[in-house]
């Protein structure tokens, strides 16, 4: 209630806030308002107990906003699985490295570690602060110190800290799922391949916007079918010359994957079996991988 | 038009194909457990005896009056039901199988609606021996209303040109027939719904049909909206091509023959119904998400216990052994000592097609792979032919001892406290070998 009240206070007004034990009780004054809220004593409030920070490091508030937009969307939902409701980061000695999945798509992203330390081990912050430090990385552009601990995380960006718990789980071990040899690479551009699965993935009515992708002879056709036998096709330029590829997925996360990528042109890499389809952007600077199932067919 | 195909009496007139003494006799049959009356012949009804009377209730009165009581077949009823509503597409090309006994039929096609269905009845009774009622109109709410004046023309006094058939037109003696119907006997007007209604003054059909359909969706939602504009002949509800598509779960439940508080004996229960569940699930061509076991006592036991527990599978499934597996997990989950448990059951939500399965990352199922993932509905479709031609139960989960909810008919075996009771059960007339009845050719 008191974020509203003052949310609402007119700019530039001076706001006094009065508190009076006796009866439990603060005041707001500004211009000729009065407000009157009840509170609880301060000594209530828990203590959050100090431990020992086990890693801290220095990163500029572009790369972890980086680390942090670019991966968030791939956090799980589901209640029963809390070790995906998160953004898990680790680091070795050469790149600090974030990983989000749902079990369905996985993102990475990593920046080069620029701190003396030599890694460490990974962490899973949970959903709620990693929504929070985005929003606050939005309004800063300082640098930001981070300090892990055994069961926290902390933020300090300006004058405000972030402390948080972390989620006291085990990150799948997502290196294994990720394919070394999917050799089938289709070239396409961004936006266009975007706007092609956004406006087909429209007939369909289910909750998983399925659209199947048919690729042969720089040709892929993207077709989805909806409710009484409804249907849209469109077909798109893109570059390969491999076998023919067919595959279903979900409309939604591949749009999601390329709303991110900023490259003009992606590359997405199939592979003979059902391992994960690869998402990359076609430049070399990106850093960025995202991994996506497939729907059965 | 719409026509709506009631099987008359039906549990009742499925004893009675079989066991020609039954004809003209007070006959009730009795639900899970022999627990209420849930189906009654005319001369039952005619004797006073309710539909959902608890058993013990008339116990006593049963012999006094002569009435013959069954325990409930479901097994004999369903392929009963089968063989009518084959018996319906022989003829008619699109019908909705609505419930056990009842079909809704499209008749858009037919010109002259009451011979035909006149017809259809005398064929289904011929063919199967199930007598029938229909109710034809231009709404399945008003095709609900005519079958019950097909069934009770005589009670109400209404002229029929074809006995057993009963059509409502939608003009001007549309009101008349609705002020016949009470509010509760509408097709989507429960009881709680009649209640509040009542209250307001609205009592019969004719009133809620003259009802401002916009409050009533404001008070009582779209549903009832519906049900108002069906009631001015508008529809609302299309004949639908495929049931699954409105399948949201598939739930397995008995409640136990005794109390039981022993683990194991509700384990060995609950596999049961959790293979009975998958076999469902594989029938429909769906995979479920989300399985949930429960375990309760008696409502009106003194120490009350109730609790259930869901887990999330990472790909949906219809794996039989995978359902198995996470719902023995459950139920040790929630099991408690010293209780006197009356009921366990298993609900598959979160229901899906095979098309709209999202693979799932990780995990080291093997049905992550997709080979093996073909492989297991080979598997289990295999199973599921085998045990529909060999009888239930010849190939199950080797967790499961028992294979069947109540003891066979002349079994020696021993006898399971959770097995249902069923003191007054026939034989399974058709779908048991040796259950198949004897002519005498003397």
């Amino acid at each position: 209630m008191i974020f509203d009240i003052i949310r609402k206070v007119p700019e530039n007004t001076q706001i006094e806030v009065k508190e009076n034990k006796d009866d439990g009780k603060v005041f707001i004054f500004f211009n000729s308002s009065k407000f009157s809220l009840p509170c609880l004593p301060a000594t209530d409030y828990p203590e959050i107990e100090s431990e020992q920070s086990l890693h801290a490091f220095k990163i500029e508030s572009e790369k972890l906003k980086y680390l942090i937009n670019d991966c968030k969307f791939s956090m799980g939902v589901d209640e029963s699985r809390p070790y995906l409701n998160g953004v898990y980061m680790h680091s070795t000695e050469n790149e600090i490295i974030t990983v989000a999945t749902d079990g369905h798509r996985l993102s990475k992203c990593s920046v080069k570690n620029e701190s003396d330390n030599d890694g460490f081990d990974g962490v899973i912050i949970p959903k709620k602060t990693v929504n929070e430090m985005a929003k606050l990385l939005d309004e800063s552009d300082k640098d930001v110190v981070v300090e892990i601990s055994r069961t926290k995380v902390q933020f300090t960006i300006n004058n405000i800290q972030l402390i948080s718990k972390l989620v006291n789980a085990n990150f799948p071990d997502y290196e294994t799922v990720i394919p070394g040899n999917n050799n089938l690479i289709v070239k396409c551009n961004t936006k266009a391949f975007a706007e092609t699965i956004d406006r087909v993935s429209t007939i369909s009515s289910e909750k998983f916007r399925t659209v199947k992708l048919q690729i042969q002879n720089n040709k892929c056709i993207v077709s989805s079918f909806g409710e009484e036998k409804s249907a849209g096709t469109e077909e798109i330029d893109v570059i390969y010359d491999g076998k023919d590829i067919s595959i279903n997925f979900n409309a939604r996360y591949i749009l999601e994957v390329l709303s991110i990528i900023t490259s003009e042109k992606i590359n997405i890499c199939f592979a003979d079996n059902t391992a994960p389809t690869v998402l990359k952007g076609d430049n070399e600077e990106s850093n960025s991988l995202y991994l996506i199932m497939q729907m059965r067919a | 038009m719409i026509a709506l195909l009631d099987c008359n009496n039906f549990y009742v007139s499925c004893e009675r194909l079989f066991n020609r003494k039954l004809i003209g006799k007070p006959v009730v049959v009795l639900s899970n457990n022999d627990g209420c009356v849930i189906s009654r012949s005319n001369e039952a009804k005619k004797l006073g005896i309710l539909m959902g009377e608890p058993f013990f209730k008339i116990k006593n009165r049963v012999k006094s009056l002569g009435i013959h009581v069954y325990s409930s077949n479901y097994s004999f009823y369903g392929d009963m039901s089968k063989r009518v509503m084959r018996t319906i597409k022989n003829y008619c090309d699109h019908v909705e199988v609505y419930s056990i006994d009842e079909a809704f039929i499209n008749l858009e096609k037919i010109k002259e609606c009451e011979y035909f269905c006149y017809n259809l009845k005398k064929r289904i009774l011929k063919f199967t021996g199930i007598p029938v009622s229909i109710g034809i109109s231009q709404t399945k709410t008003l095709s609900k209303i005519a079958n019950k004046f097909a069934k009770d023309s005589e009670k109400n006094d209404i002229k029929i040109n074809y006995k057993g058939v009963y059509k409502i037109n939608c003009d001007e003696n549309l009101d008349s027939i609705l002020k016949l119907i009470d509010i509760r006997d509408i097709w989507g007007i429960g009881k709680r719904l009649s209640i509040y209604f009542k209250e307001l003054g609205f009592n019969s059909a004719f009133d809620l049909k003259k009802m401002n359909q916009n409050f009533a969706r404001q008070k009582k939602g779209i549903l009832v909206q519906k049900t108002i504009l069906e009631l001015k002949g508008m529809k609302c509800y299309e004949i639908s091509d495929n049931n699954n598509d409105k399948r949201k779960s598939i739930c397995v439940s008995r409640s136990f023959g005794q109390k039981l508080t022993k683990y194991e004996d509700i384990r060995e229960a609950l596999v049961l119904y959790v293979q009975k569940a998958s076999e469902k699930l594989r029938r429909y061509n769906l995979y479920c998400g989300i399985v949930n076991v429960f375990l309760k006592t008696s409502n009106y036991e003194k120490k009350y216990y109730k609790n259930s527990v869901s887990y999330v599978f990472k790909e949906p499934t219809s794996d039989s052994r995978q359902i198995w597996l996470e719902s023995d997990k459950l139920l040790k989950s929630i099991y408690l000592r010293g209780y006197e448990f009356n009921k366990v059951g298993v609900i598959l939500t979160d229901l899906k097609e095979k098309k709209q399965i999202q693979s799932f990352l990780f995990g080291n199922n093997d049905l992550n792979n997709k080979k093996s993932f073909e492989e297991n509905s080979k598997l289990m479709s295999v199973m599921d032919e085998i045990n529909r031609k060999f009888g239930e139960g010849k190939i199950r989960l080797s967790s499961d001892s028992v294979g069947r909810f109540k003891k066979a008919q002349k079994s020696k075996e021993s006898e399971r406290k959770w097995f249902m009771k069923s003191d007054f059960s026939s034989p399974c007339y058709t779908t048991k070998w040796c259950d198949i009845p004897f002519v005498n050719t003397n």
